[in-house]
């Protein structure tokens, strides 16, 4: 039976999706089954960070209105090949899909996966009930901006009416040099203020951005990131990357001035 | 003393999920109101709901909840 584990913010453009596609290529790279949904129905994007949009044949509302099997619909990803993706539609009304058809496509895979990772559109509207009505988890991904934590902190609040066994933090975008110049909110505030268990840090990585252009996944950067999120979340680890490991001594002081003046 | 950017930022996220707390009793009324409608259109015709929400001394919450209705659905008797 596949742990089903929806990914939310409330604010947008934190890099749910990133997330989402990141930490389900980590744990497919390490023999586990997974599958994400794209539930943003009108909005689709994770087709397009995978690189698969060329490969999409039928979408989740062909699941839904019965024109296809889900195991028809999925694609599997061009580099992990247990990785798949439920793409959405990029041209259909939201309001017409329930929370309960999105719920039938879920326990149609539950069987064939390890993971079932649900993308959650941004806000708290019906989209985001509809994704987090069939999830058993929950995983809020923040970045260290005011805006950000605000909003998850809204979000968290709004999930405990729901089911969930496990609601897990991924602080994203956290830059190291940043930390150490004392520039930006530390981890272990964010982790104070929302008073939910942390999963993982994933550091600013340029290669990310650069990546996402061509539809491939991972970053140079951020890879130990990517793996111990993985571990945590399987293992039930608790250990969290050091983005300001590299920013530390003679070296790491130089290495932030260097990148101050750039 | 003087404060990093963090410090600052830190402060003011503080302050605003304070705000946000501290509004929160009336955004509950908003939803109370919507959930008790739809429980209300079950056995009644087009249902007002009025919730008032108030603190007491001993910093309870007391909701006042008021439905009205023209017609009450017939509950429990067969179709002849």
């Amino acid at each position: 039976m596949a742990r089903k584990i929806v990914f939310t913010s409330g604010k947008g453009g934190v890099g749910k999706t990133t997330v989402c596609a990141n930490l389900g290529a980590t744990l497919s790279n390490l023999g586990f089954r997974v599958v994400i949904l794209d539930v943003d129905i009108g909005l689709n994007n994770l087709d397009v960070v995978m690189g698969i949009e060329n490969r999409v044949v039928f979408d989740i509302i062909d699941v839904i209105e019965g024109r296809c099997r889900a195991s028809q619909a999925l694609v599997q990803d061009n580099n992990f090949e247990n990785l798949f993706v439920l793409p959405s539609a990029h041209s259909y009304r939201g309001e017409d899909v329930s929370a309960n058809d999105i719920k039938r496509v879920v326990e149609s895979l539950e069987n064939s996966f390890d993971y079932i990772f649900i993308d959650c559109p941004a806000g708290v509207e019906q989209g985001f009930n509809r994704a987090v009505s069939c999830a058993n988890e929950a995983v809020i991904v923040v970045t260290p901006h005011i805006s950000s934590i605000r909003d998850a902190d809204k979000v968290l609040s709004i999930l405990s009416s729901y089911n969930l066994n496990e609601k897990y933090l991924v602080v994203n975008r956290v830059r190291g040099d940043m930390l150490m110049n004392g520039e930006m909110i530390d981890v272990d505030e964010i982790i104070k203020f929302l008073h939910t268990q942390i999963l993982g840090v994933i550091p600013e990585d340029d290669d990310i951005t650069a990546l996402s252009s061509i539809g491939a996944l991972g970053g140079s950067a951020s890879n130990r990131a990517w793996m111990l999120l993985a571990e945590n979340l399987h293992n039930g680890t608790k250990k969290v990357y050091d983005c300001t490991q590299k920013y530390r001594g003679f070296w790491g002081t130089l290495r932030r001035n260097i990148k101050r003046r750039m | 003393m003087k404060f990093t950017i963090a410090q600052i930022g830190e402060n003011r996220l503080k302050r605003v999920l304070i705000e946000d707390k501290h509004n929160s009793p009336e955004k509950l009324c908003d939803v109370l109101k919507s959930d008790i409608t739809n429980v209300a259109k079950c056995y009644m015709d087009e249902p007002i709901v009025i919730i008032d929400a108030s603190q007491d001394e001993n910093d309870e919450i007391n909701f006042n909840i008021v439905i009205k209705s023209n017609r009450i659905k017939s509950i429990g008797v067969l179709a002849q």
